[in-house]
């Protein structure tokens, strides 16, 4: 049976061929892009944390036991390391003014016309903690136990941030709402 | 507050996209950082080219010196008698370089009056190729042929059987016996030889370490002398070698270098992070082995090997990082500037500074492992060579550890001290296979190589988020002393 392209590149990958390492490169450094722009505020670090992602993608693929899907292999790799780029201690000193939000459904004709880049440039003007906690819950599907683990919080700070991440959210939803309106 | 819906949606929209990236800029950059590494490997390819090369030069001395069946026949082509008032002497130039007495040239053979006849030969081992194979005389050329059947003068001996056989000869007066004699002999414990048929001469092949000795019964005397001071002997040699669990036991030391490897695998799936870190700062070198063995080894090859057996296992860990620090110092909090007299007044008082530090730290981490082989092989030997394979377990007895590694907070967790138990303090039962190419300096002592692999049982705990293996190719060197048989 031939092989999938995906399977070629992983066992060059896993013999150190240049050729297939590049192909890696290639075909998903736009897909775990995505993810680093998620867990990062600007360009740059999300660079940065792409191309060391991807470096130890490339020096650990040999650990990869071809048991799940390897698009999520490499983004929990990503996201790992997105995760350890930034010190989590000075997240602890964001201070946000949360005024009251109804806590009304948004409506789905506010958010159905949002394409993947604005729907990423709401979740980025998220603080650095509630933006964490927010791709690790609702888009990765972390439970609140295992994002506790991995950020080394306790699952009720955890709950309580993406509750504040969903009312920031929510707010800058209906702001965009009022604006369409208004034009 | 129900967000569900949007959530959703955006998971969509969001998971499977892909942002545009300079791809071909990113590789460049990427392309440095792994480039194959090729040390581990290129020391693997080096030993084992080595060993190979060693182990093919083995082989073929030992096809070479049997590519030619007819090569133990002994002729000389020339002869000379000499004869003194003491010895008769017959010196001969041998045509074939394989049989002992040949390999020197040109072989010497002495015979006294008193129908002793001594060769002598400077070759060590001069009769280690003669194994089963007679020698034969054409008219008008002289012959020593000498036939032992047990291989005596080499390492692999079984008992002291060795037999000198003398067949027609036209020289009468040089070797002093009759045409078509046939003398055989029984080799007593490498120093005398007592003879079983013996019917006309004494024939004694003298060589500093190796002397061999035929007796005539033509010379009743010397016979006599020489049965009665080994009757006891022939009787205990006759039980040995009917005896059917003839062992020979062996002492030996060995060590060696092997290429190794290790395997890092997850135990806690939440912590593949972690795993990356371990895979990012540990780098595998090289494992050391040493130790003592004892062998039990039967007649027909079949052995048994154990012993104590030392290994050390390197790692390397290296890190790079910073710290900051934030320290508190006096100075300037604060300055105003009077817009009406322009004066400047500076408020003193504690200021932060942060100071950044980078650093480097490498450590060499080692495994300590004691281990007893119990290893079952089988041996083939011909002549000064043996090869075989073996194969067996290593029940460990200790394992020890020294170093530092990073923990699930990024800290040094220290190996030595393992405070969470992520380590076993006995690893339990490993494997080891090897094949030997060993060259035997005399009967008793050899020296072989032998290319071995070895598995190694998980060395972490359940505790530990990283399961950790190893496994090791390699080369060892080493000396056997046998005694038996």
């Amino acid at each position: 049976m031939r092989k999938s392209t995906e399977q070629n590149i992983i066992d060059g990958c896993k013999k150190q061929y240049a050729a297939a390492q590049k192909e890696l490169v290639l075909k998903y450094s736009g897909l775990l892009m995505t993810v680093c722009k998620r867990y990062s505020r600007d360009a740059e670090s999300a660079k940065d944390i792409l191309q060391e992602s991807l470096i130890k993608i490339l020096k650990s693929i040999a650990t990869y036991e071809e048991r799940g899907s390897f698009e999520a292999w490499m983004k929990r790799i990503t996201i790992n390391t997105a995760l350890k780029y930034f010190d989590r201690s000075s997240f602890k000193n964001e201070v946000f003014v949360l005024e009251d939000v109804n806590d009304k459904d948004v409506l789905p004709n506010v958010y159905s016309k949002l394409g993947a880049e604005e729907l990423m440039d709401l979740i980025e003007k998220l603080p650095n903690g509630f933006r964490e906690v927010f791709n690790l819950f609702a888009i990765e599907g972390y439970s609140h136990k295992e994002i506790g683990k991995m950020l080394g919080i306790t699952e009720s700070t955890s709950r309580s941030q993406l509750t504040r991440a969903r009312k920031l959210l929510k707010k800058q939803l209906t702001i965009r709402e009022k604006i369409r309106i208004r034009i | 507050m129900t967000f569900s819906k949007f959530e959703k949606y955006a998971a969509g929209k969001i998971n499977n996209h892909a942002s545009e990236v300079d791809t071909e800029g990113l590789w460049n950059d990427i392309l440095p950082h792994v480039q194959k590494d090729d040390r581990n490997r290129k020391g693997l390819v080096w030993i084992f080219l080595i060993g190979l090369i060693a182990s093919m030069a083995a082989i073929y001395a030992f096809l070479d010196k049997n590519s030619d069946p007819g090569n133990n026949y002994n002729t000389f082509s020339t002869a000379n008698v000499i004869q003194n008032d003491e010895d008769l002497r017959i010196s001969g130039l041998a045509e074939k370089e394989s049989f002992p007495i040949s390999e020197q040239k040109p072989a010497t053979l002495e015979a006294s009056n008193n129908q002793n006849i001594i060769a002598k030969s400077t070759q060590k081992n001069q009769f280690s190729k003669t194994k089963k194979e007679k020698y034969k005389a054409s008219d008008g050329e002289i012959l020593i042929a000498a036939k032992s059947s047990t291989n005596k003068y080499s390492p692999e001996s079984k008992s002291n059987d060795a037999k000198v056989v003398v067949e027609k000869t036209e020289n009468h007066e040089a070797i002093d016996f009759e045409e078509n004699a046939v003398l055989k002999a029984n080799i007593l414990k490498n120093e005398e030889a007592i003879p079983t048929d013996a019917e006309h001469a004494k024939i004694e092949v003298d060589e500093s370490n190796l002397p061999i000795a035929v007796e005539s019964t033509e010379n009743p005397e010397v016979k006599e002398e020489m049965n009665s001071n080994t009757d006891e002997e022939n009787s205990e040699e006759d039980f040995r070698r009917n005896s059917n669990f003839k062992l020979k036991y062996g002492i030996g030391i060995f060590g060696g270098l092997s290429s190794s490897f290790a395997s890092l695998k997850n135990n806690d799936e939440l912590n593949v992070n972690y795993l990356q870190t371990r895979v990012m700062t540990e780098e595998q070198l090289e494992t050391i082995q040493m130790g003592i063995d004892f062998m039990v080894k039967s007649e027909i090859g079949v052995y048994l090997r154990t012993g104590v057996q030392y290994s050390r296992i390197a790692r390397k860990f290296s890190l790079n990082d910073a710290i900051e620090t934030i320290d508190s110092i006096h100075g300037i909090q604060r300055i105003y500037i009077n817009n009406n007299t322009n004066d400047t007044i500076y408020v003193y008082g504690p200021v932060p500074v942060t100071t950044t530090t980078f650093y480097n730290k490498t450590t060499y981490n080692y495994f300590h492992l004691m281990d007893i082989p119990v290893v079952l092989g089988y041996m083939y030997n011909h002549e000064n060579w043996s090869f075989g394979a073996e194969a067996g377990a290593l029940i460990n007895i200790s394992t020890k550890r020294k170093g530092d590694i990073l923990d699930l907070n990024n800290e040094f967790y220290d190996l030595k001290d393992d405070q969470l138990k992520w380590y076993k303090d006995n690893i339990g039962v490993s494997f080891t296979a090897s094949v030997t190419a060993a060259y035997h300096l005399n009967d008793n002592f050899q020296i072989y190589l032998a290319p071995t692999a070895r598995l190694e049982n998980v060395f972490s705990t359940d505790d530990n988020p990283v399961a950790q293996k190893h496994g090791s190719l390699g080369v060892n060197i080493g000396a056997r002393y046998f005694i038996g048989y």
